[in-house]
């Protein structure tokens, strides 16, 4: 079985992980387009190289990021978030526009 | 005198059915077993704590919280400590803790009282008490036994008393805690409520071939000759 460095736990059995998906920018859910909100929920670039993805350690409930290669697989480095956020991200306020946003099919 | 069984408290084990030849007390308004009466005590025993007291508490302010109350602290993440009063402490990770009452934990510590008091922004309380089943390891063979449903290696070189894992054990997540009692090995368990039945009959199948046999809090309480 694959074996994942876990920051907090140490090397554990793949099986004990789940995948939380790629690292991105949040765009401020108050004031985003419904597009910019979609492409950020639903859509993945799903290129090969390395990227940068949240993991989940079940038994402890811990989330890390790990840095992985799509072509090989192979995890290159995890570490804690707080290497990231360092601080509380916080979004602006809701701006009223008024107007229904258009939705095209 | 009436005798105590599970049935007379609202509050139970979750596996309270599987205690049918036990001996109980009356431990924080539930039964706790205290000893398996159709048998002398086995060399490697399971036990079921799940009623035992316990509280949980996490957040950027809970250790300094931790450490005003005078409860041992564990330096480092996934440790614990116990005291000679018979709390032990639990770290899960960073910033998350639990108090526990060991069996013959000193009778005026109130847990709930506790919990009161560590109290205040940055520490928010964790539930750990029905949601989690206790059982505890006991006896000899413990890492041969773990080994049989446990990827992690729990031999004493990398699993000294004071160590903690939270990893898979026969499939479901559980907390693994090394400590030690009236001179035995302990590995104290904790899983989720809803598959305690079944991580019961697990482990005890995982400890026959090693004369392992369930058993009650006493084998905690009283020292081998």
């Amino acid at each position: 079985m694959k074996i994942i460095n876990c920051p907090l736990n140490g090397p554990r059995n793949s099986s004990e992980f789940v995948h939380g998906g790629e690292l991105r920018q949040m765009p401020d859910p108050n004031n985003c387009t419904d597009k910019e909100w979609a492409d950020y929920v639903f859509y993945s670039d799903n290129q090969i190289g390395v990227i940068t993805e949240w993991w989940l350690h079940a038994p402890s409930g811990y989330w890390f990021i790990a840095e992985r290669h799509t072509g090989s697989d192979e995890i290159l480095r995890t570490y804690d978030p707080s290497e990231i956020f360092t601080h509380r991200v916080d979004f602006a306020e809701k701006v009223e526009s008024g107007q229904p946003e258009e939705i095209k099919a | 005198m009436t005798v105590i069984k599970p049935e007379l408290f609202n509050s139970r084990s979750f596996i309270y059915r599987t205690h049918q030849q036990a001996e109980f007390a009356e431990v924080a308004g539930a039964a706790q077993v205290l000893s398996y009466a159709q048998q002398g005590d086995p060399t490697t025993g399971l036990i079921d704590l799940s009623v035992r007291p316990r509280i949980g508490l996490r957040g950027p302010n809970a250790e300094e919280a931790l450490l005003a109350s005078g409860l041992l602290h564990p330096q480092q993440p996934n440790t614990l400590t116990v005291s000679d009063e018979g709390v032990m402490v639990l770290r899960l990770g960073r910033t998350e803790y639990w108090v526990l009452a060991l069996p013959g934990a000193s009778a005026d510590l109130d847990l709930d009282a506790l919990q009161q008091q560590l109290n205040g922004p940055g520490i928010y309380p964790v539930y750990c008490h029905d949601s989690y089943t206790w059982l505890a390891l006991a006896g000899e063979n413990l890492a041969d036994i773990m080994a049989k449903v446990c990827a992690v290696d729990l031999r004493e070189e990398s699993f000294a008393p004071g160590d903690l894992v939270m990893t898979s054990l026969a499939r479901v997540g559980g907390i693994i805690c090394h400590h030690q009692m009236a001179g035995k090995t302990v590995y104290s368990i904790f899983s989720d409520s809803a598959s305690a039945g079944y991580l019961w009959e697990a482990l005890l199948d995982a400890m026959a071939e090693f004369d392992g046999a369930p058993a009650g809090q006493n084998l905690l309480l009283v020292a081998d000759e």
